[in-house]
């Protein structure tokens, strides 16, 4: 088949695995100087003062820089300007930075910084986010006369009503914890003062141009005196983004204090101690049910920890307000979502946002409700979900592209053999010796930003006169295979094998902002607009180059060759040829917007997302009732991408996001106390490793959207967000436990 | 990081004898380092001298003699245990616990001495060499005493060593060859974790032995346990015994529970 699209390819494996790659902590200039973060010994305190002579005085020190010495904003934020990037007057939490010591060695800098002197009057923290929203509680808000940092809703019917009259009301609280990211490089900046008069900055981040704003606020110059260079990236999670900013933002204050490059490079227990974590929810959900097993009203009530700032809480909120009746139709919905300021590390992005927690009570109340109706979890969930040209909670009609809920689901439950192991749960009596157990659930996912913000993407693709392409976009390689995709995408418009293709090297300043690399919108809107700039390549050479072609609208370009089928064609490299011979530039410029959406913020009605990605997961435990332990013996998911451009790539998203979400059901825990966070390592912290994992499965379903421009939607985030709830069904289904709270912990004298 | 330290590779056992009397506590040992380096890095110890212990030729001495039974020299490190086939013969307790004792890497550096000069209440190889009678050879330029490994910890991090004192080398008896137990460890994740807890439980002439980890300030050994005893018997001697605390990794209570929990697990296998 002519264009047969390679869907291999990964143009950084090679330079990864032989170690070659260059991160931003393997950058060393000539006079770079070494910049290190002085934190805060409070959690809570007023009256702020630093004393940095000693400092200055030590050895080796060029510098020792605080909030007063920031030229411009010290105070910034995506949606809120609160967070300070060097703590002035109050301390909010433990992983304020009061200082910056900066020396012409690292270990230097770290001897300096340790004479940094602090006095401040402590005050008692306000860590519980139910207390911080009690009337009277003291106001640890920046700027507020309350700690309300937000609050969504949706009201659609009378839920109470309603209720009144359910056959059936499921009346359940669960929780969910804080999670740390832990993408394996930790964050690192270096700044370099160029004699353009521009501060370039090459460092660790997700969002080159979010970094961008960060940096320009604190120095109080225009964006484009500040270009941030694309750099190898080492994961991030959605938890590249403020934190990660910010460190590119004191570097970058310390290099233009001194007029040289400065790096800052985070260790691990800085990292867990600043860096902004996944919101812990309390949530609260009354539904009803007829006999027959249909949702027909919920009430719901959310409480989430906003910690110290408010970051991204507003639209991580806003998600959990528009998926907050899972992939499920409900009639009559009455739900309210309140986020609490604390003296909490601040919550933020992380992959997921928003869905996980949901997904997590949602799933558990639809299989409560099966077993008291008498129904089958797979019953109860065909009722409900979602389907082709129906509504949803929020009133978007589902009618623009595939909805495959029931196609995904059976496909796990084929795969899985979920039906028959689910006779065979042991619901309590052990069979020698082990507890068995098998759970799914599923979930939809509104796809990219939705009705948060503006989406839309740019690429540019620049033909040499050899022939050999240049191809860059907006959206940034995070480690996830973002770059890989993007050429693979435009070798099959083009018709030109991958190798002729080469990534540039991608800045702030050589193409437009094409929105954060986040909401699994990489592949779909960087994608989408590599796929725009091909095609408006393609009617460029088609009507430059119709003279001695034919027809433009017959021209294919396939195999390496243009022209109209049947008729004398040119070589790619002819026909660039004859589009320098003619002077025009074979180069484009591509936009993807996606389409309009709506939100009424009253309400929380609208079309919130412009697609959906369908997934079901399912998971097969054992359980030893001696110990409580939870091992896995088999975990299946089956994902609606619309289309997977790099296979592999997108089975290795599907599987990773599994093994996270597998820690989040499991093992992890941000042991804070205090607002102090007890686990700052890995050692204590811990993350799922390759023992603690089974077989996994994916089997991709391909739907291909009719609004993206090359039919995929996409993997990250779907991945992740509902094998919590497929392993926690599991264990009730093994133990005739019910695992309301996050992490899973079974008490062994339950298992009696 | 910031911490400087002078460091000191002696080739002689009186060298390194006579920096550590010289320098007394500001002097550490450095065998396999992994104790004592990331302490160091994250400042919990500051020494001003690192006296590295790997030099002396005695280091990686393991032999064992009908005589004067197995003998471990201070540099012997974990993954020497679990290859030394007379170990893993006549002295598979040894070999149980180091299994167990982090991840392959680790077991290539750290050392049985260090493993218990460290004294962390969840020392894996304290347990078999409690069980084992093992001695604790101290040399210090005053000369040797040997201690048993029941009188050896004396708190979390702690042991009877003074300043000077060098543990040059671990005997176990050869009386305590052929003993046969089980080790059983709770972690949080498979692979490398420090213990939640563990418990190994190992038959001796005089009775069944309890060896728990992670259960009190120092690892503890129940010993002269009625072998005829049910499981719940056993449990309530060994949890006199213990005492264990909440932390960050669980809490007491689930450790106490998770104490007996091993016990009616590994008492029929030990019993077999």
């Amino acid at each position: 088949m002519a264009n047969e699209p390679k869907s291999t390819f990964r143009n950084d494996a090679r330079a990864k695995v032989s170690g070659r790659a260059q991160y931003a902590d393997d950058i060393r200039l000539p006079g770079m100087a070494h910049a290190v973060p002085v934190y805060t010994r409070f959690v809570r305190a007023e009256n702020l003062r630093v004393d940095a002579s000693a400092a200055r005085a030590a050895p080796g020190v060029l510098g020792v820089f605080t909030a007063a010495d920031v030229p411009g904003q010290v105070r910034f934020g995506q949606i809120v300007r609160d967070y300070p990037m060097l703590a002035e007057g109050t301390i909010r939490c433990e992983g304020e930075v009061i200082a910056l010591a900066v020396a012409d060695t690292r270990r230097r800098a770290l001897a300096a910084a340790a004479l940094v002197v602090e006095t401040a009057d402590e005050l008692p923290p306000v860590t519980d986010p139910q207390a911080a929203l009690a009337a009277g509680a003291p106001v640890v808000r920046w700027g507020g006369d309350d700690n309300l940092a937000n609050h969504g809703r949706v009201r659609r019917g009378d839920a109470a009503k309603v209720l009144a009259s359910c056959d059936l009301v499921v009346e359940e609280t669960f929780s969910t914890q804080a999670v740390e990211h832990a993408y394996m490089e930790p964050e690192s900046a270096v700044a370099i003062p160029r004699p353009d008069g521009v501060l370039e900055i090459r460092g660790s981040m997700q969002h080159p141009f979010s970094t961008r704003r960060f940096v320009s606020a604190l120095l109080g110059v225009s964006l484009a005196e500040v270009e941030v260079v694309d750099t190898t990236t080492g994961g991030g999670f959605g938890g590249k983004d403020d934190t990660a900013a910010i460190v590119c933002a004191r570097a970058a204050l310390a290099a233009r204090k001194l007029g040289r490059p400065v790096k800052l490079t985070y260790d691990r227990e800085w990292s867990f101690r600043e860096s902004y974590k996944r919101h812990p929810y309390r949530l609260r959900y009354r539904v009803g049910f007829s006999k027959d097993g249909t949702a027909r009203a919920a009430e719901i009530d959310m409480l989430c920890d906003s910690g110290a700032y408010t970051s991204v809480t507003p639209w991580v909120n806003w998600r959990s307000t528009a998926q907050c009746c899972g992939p499920y139709y409900v009639d009559a919905v009455r739900m309210d979502i309140r986020a609490a300021a604390t003296n909490n590390v601040f919550t933020g992005a992380m992959r997921g946002f928003g869905a996980p927690q949901v997904n997590f009570a949602v799933e558990q109340v639809m299989d409560i409700a099966a077993e008291r109706l008498g129904l089958s979890p797979l019953e109860i969930r065909r009722k409900n979900m979602v389907k082709q040209d129906g509504l949803t909670i929020t009133g978007q009609r589902l009618d623009t592209h595939v909805v495959s809920l029931g196609q995904v689901m059976d496909t796990v439950v084929r795969d899985s053999g979920y039906e028959a192991k689910l006779a065979r749960c042991t619901r309590g009596k052990a069979r020698d010796g082990r507890l068995y157990g098998i759970g799914l659930a599923i979930s939809y996912r509104g796809a990219s930003l939705g009705a948060e913000g503006l989406d839309y993407c740019s690429a540019v693709v620049n033909v040499q006169s050899d022939g050999s392409v240049l191809l860059d976009a907006a959206i940034h390689e995070n480690g996830q295979g973002a770059e890989s995709v993007q050429m693979l995408i435009l070798a099959e418009e083009l018709g030109l094998p991958v190798e002729r293709i080469r990534r540039q090297r991608s800045s702030t300043s050589r193409i437009p902002d094409g929105g954060t690399t986040v909401a699994t919108r990489g592949t779909l809107m960087g994608g989408g607009a590599v796929a725009q700039a091909a095609r408006e390549l393609k009617r460029l050479m088609a009507e430059t180059l119709a003279d001695e072609l034919g027809d433009p609208a017959s021209i294919r370009f396939e195999d390496g060759r243009v022209g109209v089928p049947g008729e004398p064609s040119l070589s790619w490299e002819e026909a660039i040829a004859r589009m320098y011979d003619r002077r025009v530039y074979p180069y484009a410029f591509g936009t993807f917007r996606a389409p309009p959406v709506s939100w009424d913020e009253h309400t929380g009605q609208g079309d919130a997302y412009f697609t959906y990605v369908y997934s079901c997961q399912a998971a097969e435990v054992s359980v030893d009732p001696a110990t409580g332990k939870v091992s896995l013996l088999a975990l299946w998911a089956s994902h609606d991408v619309g289309r997977a451009i790099n296979r592999p790539l997108t089975l290795g998203q599907a599987y990773g996001g599994m093994v996270q979400a597998a820690g989040m059901a499991l093992m992890e825990d941000l042991a804070q106390a205090g607002g102090r966070i007890g686990n700052r390592n890995l050692d204590r912290y811990k993350i799922p490793r390759a023992r603690d994992i089974p077989e996994m499965r994916c089997t991709l379903v391909e739907n291909p959207d009719p609004n993206s421009p090359t039919g995929a939607k996409g993997i990250g985030e779907p991945a992740v967000e509902l094998l919590a709830p497929a392993i926690a069904n599991a264990v009730y289904n093994a133990t005739g436990v019910r695992c309301r709270d996050l992490p899973i912990r079974l008490d062994p004298e339950d298992l009696k | 990081m910031v911490h400087e330290f002078q460091y000191r590779a002696p080739s002689s056992r009186p060298e390194l004898l006579a920096l550590l009397q010289e320098h007394g506590t500001s002097a550490k040992v450095l065998a396999g380092g992994t104790d004592l380096l990331p302490n160091i890095r994250m400042g919990i110890a500051k020494p001003a001298y690192v006296v590295d212990c790997k030099r002396l030729p005695e280091a990686d001495r393991l032999v064992f003699s009908p005589s004067e039974g197995l003998r471990i020299g201070h540099g012997v490190t974990i993954s020497a245990i679990l290859r030394d086939r007379t170990v893993r013969e006549r002295f598979p307790l040894l070999a149980e616990a180091a299994h167990e004792l982090a991840s392959h890497q680790v077991r290539n550096r750290a050392t049985v001495a260090g493993n218990v000069v460290n004294a962390s209440p969840c020392s894996d190889m304290a347990l078999p060499l409690l069980c084992l009678d093992a001695e604790a050879v101290l040399a210090s330029v005053s000369g040797e005493r040997t201690v048993s490994f029941r009188e050896f910890f004396t708190g979390p991090k702690a042991t009877v060593m003074k300043p000077g004192e060098f543990l040059a080398e671990i005997r176990v008896p050869a009386a305590a060859a052929d003993r046969k137990g089980r080790y059983a460890k709770l972690k949080r994740v498979k692979g490398h974790d420090l213990g939640i807890v563990g418990v190994l439980l190992a038959s001796a002439p005089d009775g069944l032995r309890a060896a728990v980890s992670s259960a009190a300030p120092t690892p503890v050994l129940v010993s002269g346990i009625d072998a005829s005893l049910d499981a719940q018997a056993v449990d309530a001697l060994v949890q006199k015994a213990i005492k264990p605390i909440d932390d960050v990794r669980c809490t007491a209570e689930y450790r106490r529970y998770m104490v007996g929990a091993f016990i009616r697990r590994l008492l029929p296998e030990v019993n077999r």
